[in-house]
């Protein structure tokens, strides 16, 4: 009988899986002019609560809908290379103490594993983005500004959620760990390096460009 | 002589028979559409999806309803058959997993599952 991680793995590996799927998630915001490109890693949570508190029947589009959108987006973007470390501890969140960078066929697929770990470049390049907004302290007093200019409901401050790495212990600990291993597997293998470098080079091409 | 041993309150614990563990799934998006046939082949059946990807592993004891806007849902089950299906990633890779498979048609593409002691806070009640 397969353990545990062995099921994890097979299902991980398996030709059906879509985990590492890179359709852009867009939802439309009714009675507003602007649609939400959805981007894990990047106050996702917050902007989703945020939304759907205040603007109920909020839901993602089809990907026929999406074909037919005219409404621009706006996208959240955290830090790239911050945004890819949160990812990789999402992602690690599936393994427990498995040392997945060992395993190569996962390996064959870095730096892009799941949604987390997914740039969100290659989400903008689908769709019509509009306005892209950093991620960072004044992210509250930011996006009430932009609530403000978009005619967009905020009642009340943004949300903040944290992070589910920062709340869960038994998961802080497996990050606290996870990060200077890896970082360490990276300086004996500076192909990852590299490889991680260039696939988030044009992620800071558009955060460098946000506001 | 019997002696009386040091007193200690047992608590988080379960009375039941068997000892349970507790986890919520946490879907990201709402789910409160998901609740077709799964047997119908309904592209609307995420809630039994999940709930026989759950069964596959463990048998389920409880499971609350839809909570956080239609987006979580908390299940206990034995704890004996659950073992390292939540650490080692099995449930929460096998949920996100139904994503995109033809059953489920909410975004699930980062549903976490997440342990949890039972302590529900009166802020929190459902």
């Amino acid at each position: 009988m397969p353990t545990p991680i062995e099921n994890t793995l097979a299902i991980i590996l398996s030709p059906e899986n879509k985990m590492r799927d890179k359709t852009p998630y867009v939802y439309d915001i009714p009675g507003s002019n602007l649609c939400w490109l959805h981007n894990c890693g990047s106050a996702s949570k917050s902007t989703l609560g945020w939304l759907k508190k205040d603007h109920g029947n909020m839901r993602k589009m089809t990907s026929e809908e999406l074909e037919a959108n005219e409404k621009p987006a706006f996208m959240l973007l955290q830090e790239p290379e911050y945004r890819w470390w949160t990812g990789v501890i999402e992602w690690a969140s599936c393994f427990e103490d498995y040392t997945w960078w060992r395993n190569e066929k996962i390996m064959e697929w870095w730096p892009h594993f799941d949604r987390f770990t997914l740039a969100p470049w290659e989400l903008i390049d689908q769709v019509d983005v509009k306005h892209l907004i950093k991620v960072g302290p004044d992210l509250n007093e930011k996006m009430q500004d932009f609530a403000k200019e978009h005619n967009l409901k905020m009642y009340g401050d943004f949300p903040y959620v944290k992070p589910r790495w920062r709340t869960v212990p038994y998961i802080t600990r497996m990050a606290e760990a996870l990060k200077p291993e890896l970082q360490t597997e990276m300086r004996r293998n500076p192909e990852l390096r590299q490889k991680l470098d260039e696939y988030l080079e044009k992620d800071y091409e558009y955060y460098n460009k946000a506001k | 002589m019997a002696t009386k041993q040091n007193f200690a309150h047992g608590t988080n614990m379960e009375l039941e028979g068997v000892a349970t563990s507790t986890f919520t799934v946490d879907f990201i998006n709402t789910m409160a559409s998901e609740t077709s046939d799964l047997s119908a082949g309904s592209a609307t059946a995420g809630l039994e999806a999940t709930r026989a990807v759950i069964g596959r592993y463990v048998n389920i004891l409880a499971e609350g309803p839809l909570a956080d806007s239609g987006t979580q849902k908390t299940y206990t089950v034995r704890t004996d058959t659950l073992g390292t299906l939540i650490s080692a990633g099995t449930l929460q890779t096998d949920i996100r997993a139904l994503n995109g498979a033809g059953n489920v048609t909410a975004t699930i593409s980062s549903a976490t599952v997440t342990a949890t002691d039972l302590a529900i806070l009166t802020a929190a009640v459902v």
